[in-house]
């Protein structure tokens, strides 16, 4: 069976809600080696969520720079 | 078709939330004023190595060259990009001597573990994988540049002159060319299947250990004082 990208992303919790159809199809593409380092990212940041001000001053963005 | 650029953005769309939200985090801390100089001076251990990083990457793609078609199309972007980022550390000291703060505070410092994984993997990558991996770290911490509106708030806030804000503010022009510089890179170097993957791989890591880095400026007990702390 073959490797499904956003199956393995959406059982993790991962919301593709507003993505349109090219960012759906770019997500899809991801390889295992992504999938297996976002899952691993969104469960240690899940668990370790706190209170955090989204939506509060949106213009306020950008802080690591090149 | 969806292009090299596009792809990647959608990538790091999944975890970009989370780095702003801690960017927004800092940003409102009502210990703006005592954390900013530790930005300043985690922000200089990240920055310092944006220069040695491209030359490495350079060197690597000179190496391998002559059989690697992508490593041969990287080399001028890699070169026109060093001359471009070239000083930015020293705008950093220039922030802090402008708030008050002594400029070699970041250079007597122990680089944190949080910077040191933010960059360290990108030497690993380039040394001992492809140096278009590099790609995907640049493409996140100069594919969000400071908003316009920023700056100014952020004087507001804190008191500090303009001046002590260089770095911000000049980033907030500069990354969006860099960007889209960028990202036709990306869509015109004849990247592999497995590149691809790589440079995905390598924004991702990014995302998360710039959030890591960030995060322990908020976790800081700050050793400096200001002009006007």
């Amino acid at each position: 069976m073959s490797f499904d990208a956003l199956k393995e992303l959406a059982a993790a919790g991962h919301n593709f809600k507003g993505a349109n159809p090219q960012q759906l199809e770019a997500i899809s593409s991801l390889s295992q080696e992504e999938v297996t380092l976002l899952n691993s990212i969104k469960q240690r940041l899940d668990s370790a969520e706190d209170v955090v001000p989204h939506g509060v001053d949106a213009p306020l963005s950008g802080a690591f720079v090149w | 078709m969806t292009r090299h650029s596009q792809a990647l953005r959608a990538k790091t769309g999944l975890l970009l939330p989370q780095l702003m939200a801690t960017t927004r985090r800092l940003w409102n801390s009502p210990r703006l004023n005592e954390l900013y100089p530790e930005y300043l001076c985690m922000l200089h251990s990240s920055i310092r190595s944006t220069v040695p990083l491209m030359e490495r990457a350079v060197a690597r793609c000179r190496e391998l060259a002559d059989d690697d078609p992508v490593a041969q199309a990287l080399v001028p972007y890699f070169t026109r990009h060093i001359r471009e980022e070239q000083g930015h550390d020293e705008w950093l000291r220039q922030d802090l001597a402008a708030i008050g703060c002594d400029p070699d505070e970041p250079l007597r410092r122990l680089p944190t573990a949080s910077v040191a994984n933010l960059v360290g993997a990108q030497y690993y990558w380039i040394q001992h994988y492809h140096p278009a991996c590099l790609l995907g770290h640049i493409a996140v911490l100069e594919g969000n540049p400071p908003s316009t509106e920023l700056v100014p708030e952020l004087m507001r806030r804190t008191g500090f002159p303009r001046t002590g804000f260089r770095t911000l503010e000049r980033h907030a022009a500069l990354d969006i060319k860099h960007r889209d510089e960028l990202m036709r890179t990306l869509d015109e170097a004849p990247l592999t299947p497995e590149l691809v993957t790589a440079i995905g791989l390598s924004a991702l890591h990014s995302i998360d250990a710039a959030n890591n880095a960030l995060a322990t400026v908020l976790d800081a007990h700050p050793a400096m004082t200001t002009a006007n702390a």
